[in-house]
């Protein structure tokens, strides 16, 4: 009847690789995943980041076995599996709203996955206490899932997803319902655990931050497609296109305009640190920490210099975001550290200056 | 009646209004509780009361002592248990996969087919109990169908017997005992019924361990409200019954020809109005034993 075998799945952590092969899905005549390509070695830690709409829950739910794709084979290790029901996949998965038992006990939500599996009563006992005290919840056997806090359900669903050693985890937003404070304390919390079980982790957030923290590679999804894949500090420093930079720490996007062999913003050529990428629309990228207020004087040589006029300060904390509008009526955002020296003042007219390393050309959304 | 209402309180716990209509809404509930108390408790406090009146008009256990020394009243009662157990049975078995299948639907198509279910209750039970009869008498349509097809040889004695009886009255039991339970399997969360999937169960896995536990408030009321109607059936096991199922209500029936007085048929009512109650107190507990804390781990 159950096409999981009844061994007593090892100790023994790890992970397995996932190879995923021109994955698609339609629903009625949109599509929802257009042909994705993936490989995600053994024990990595890949988020799928994006928009709601961008296709990353429903590129998991295939990975789970709950959505059937269109087209495409999916391999876990050797085996394809784009054929298999969710539960002869061997996954574990941790749900957004966390999915527990409300009938059972915490005990009895941890053990559910190992009673399936055959394992024994007093095997049961002792593992649901050793992953309780992997996730910090010793003692809590005999909760009511109602008395549980947010965290705590987080760490129970997280303790039921990986207790039956699976060599995949996936993990659908599961941090969107706790508080700020809860969520930083939980990211370091999944990331310590998942360097503890070695085990292959899909994470799908909408949190840039959140991916940024905890990812070993983060897929950017848009619009059904992969827009960029690659570690946190590649896409963050040099994404490929228009949406990335935008969806990925905000930045400025500013539209270019082809001029030979250069490119113009307003009429002013742009000095950039990357060659110009071979395609239609080409646009600046200028992270708001990246562009000065450049004093008064010694024009520096290797940089783009702006004129703009001060619109609006507000102040964040621990930095100012200072709005300014440029000649040609487009905002951009500059930020500064609280330090700063000459704090410009609204309507007053400031030159902008991006160093040439720290401006980037990229292409348009795909 | 007063079972449905009781039973159906126990699906939906009433909620107190702490906003402060509770005064208003008591004034509109008002023509009602009258009714009630008017039609129902009083007169159901007249019958427990003329029960122990005996045919001198003085006070006394007579009636009580007329019930235990009638030899053909332990046989009634037998009857009466084993159908409503039967019924339940039948309605359990029959009406799970329904109501889940229900469930299991799109809300409209499930709107559909749920007027489907509900349909017989726009049917008089009458009518309906003669239409079982002509199905299931010796040369009804199932008894002709089940010959003409060469199952059977003989005619079933489907009808004026227990069987016919059960059938019928399961027949007409089911719609309360779907609906509820109907209700319970739409209300569980379908990420509880993925995950279980996710972490290796089979459908048929998911269903006994998350689904049905899940349900099981829908379970319990609907099972009780079926046994607790079947108690007071009359019309269907005298029609289909043929003169030999005798139920407690057509006993008490019975009473009232053969005795002078009200008094024996009240204390038979009576007898049957407490086991009534005594079954939804059993529910209740059964329902407080569900979903009370429990403080012992069962992994």
């Amino acid at each position: 009847m159950s096409g999981v075998q009844h061994v007593d799945v090892p100790l023994s952590a790890g992970g397995v690789e996932i190879t995923a092969r021109d994955l698609g899905k339609r629903y009625g005549g949109v599509s929802a995943l257009c042909e994705t390509t993936l490989d995600i070695p053994a024990g990595e830690f890949l988020t799928l980041l994006g928009p709601s709409g961008s296709g990353k829950t429903t590129l998991l739910m295939i990975l789970a076995g709950f959505t059937r794709p269109d087209s495409g084979e999916l391999f876990f290790g050797d085996q394809p599996v784009h054929r298999l029901p969710p539960h002869k996949r061997n996954v574990g998965m941790v749900f957004q709203n966390y999915a527990l038992f409300s009938h059972m006990t915490v005990a009895e939500n941890i053990a559910y996955p190992l009673r399936i599996r055959g394992v024994g009563r007093a095997d049961c006992q002792r593992r649901v206490a050793e992953v309780l005290s992997l996730v910090h919840l010793e003692g809590f056997e005999d909760r009511q899932i109602r008395q549980l806090s947010g965290g705590q359900a987080q760490r129970v669903a997280l303790a039921r997803a990986t207790v039956f050693k699976p060599k995949i985890l996936l993990m659908d937003e599961p941090l969107s319902a706790l508080d700020k404070k809860l969520r930083d304390q939980m990211q370091v919390e999944i990331r310590r655990i998942h360097n503890a079980l070695g085990v292959t982790t899909i994470y799908v957030t909408h949190d840039q931050r959140e991916a940024l923290t905890m990812s070993d590679r983060i897929a950017v999804l848009n619009r059904g497609a992969i827009q960029q894949l690659g570690t946190p500090n590649e896409i963050y420093t040099s994404p490929k296109t228009a949406f990335v930079a935008d969806f990925i720490g905000g930045s400025n996007i500013l539209p270019l305009a082809r001029n030979g062999d250069g490119v113009t913003f307003a009429d002013q050529d742009i000095l950039a640190c990357n060659s110009l990428p071979d395609a239609e629309p080409l646009y600046l990228v200028a992270r708001p920490e990246k562009l000065l207020f450049a004093s008064s004087g010694e024009p520096t040589l290797d940089a783009n210099r702006f004129s703009a006029t001060v619109t609006n300060i507000s102040f964040e904390g621990d930095s100012y975001a200072v709005t300014a509008a440029l000649t040609n009526g487009r905002e951009v955002t500059v930020r500064c550290t609280t330090t700063i020296g000459a704090l410009p003042k609204q309507g007053e007219m400031v030159t902008l200056e991006l160093a040439r390393q720290d401006a980037l050309i990229v292409r348009g959304d795909t | 009646m007063s079972v449905a209402a009781g039973a159906s309180d126990a699906i939906v716990p009433s909620q107190a209004r702490a906003d402060g209509h509770s005064s208003a809404w008591a004034a509109l509930a008002f023509p009602a509780v009258l009714i009630v108390v008017g039609a129902l408790v009083i007169p159901v406090l007249v019958m427990v009361l003329l029960s122990f009146v005996d045919s001198s008009g003085s006070i006394s256990l007579a009636n009580y002592w007329l019930l235990i020394s009638d030899p053909s009243l332990p046989t009634v009662i037998e009857t009466t248990v084993s159908i409503a157990l039967w019924c339940t049975l039948l309605c359990i078995l029959l009406g799970t996969p329904v109501a889940y299948l229900l469930s299991e639907l799109p809300q409209r198509v499930a709107g559909l087919l749920l007027i489907a279910v509900l349909l017989p209750f726009w049917t008089s039970l009458l009518v309906r109990t003669y239409a079982m009869l002509l199905l299931l008498q010796r040369r009804g349509l199932v008894n002709e169908t089940l010959q003409s097809v060469g199952l059977t040889t003989e005619p079933l004695q489907l009808a004026h017997n227990m069987t016919g009886t059960v059938i019928a009255m399961t027949q007409i039991m089911l719609p309360y005992f779907i609906l509820p339970l109907y209700v319970s399997f739409r209300r569980i969360d379908r990420g509880m019924m993925n995950a279980a999937a996710g972490l290796g169960a089979t459908p048929v896995r998911v269903f006994w361990t998350i689904t049905l536990p899940q349900a099981r408030s829908g379970l319990l009321a609907g099972g009780f409200l079926v046994f607790v109607l079947c108690f007071g059936f009359y019309v269907t096991p005298a029609i289909l019954g043929g003169g030999r199922v005798i139920m407690m209500a057509q006993a008490i029936n019975t009473y009232l020809g053969l005795y002078p007085n009200w008094g024996a048929a009240g204390a038979l009512a009576t007898v049957l109005f407490l086991c009534t109650l005594l079954t939804l107190g059993f529910m209740r507990l059964c329902m407080v034993y569900l979903t009370r804390k429990r403080t012992s781990s069962r992994a």
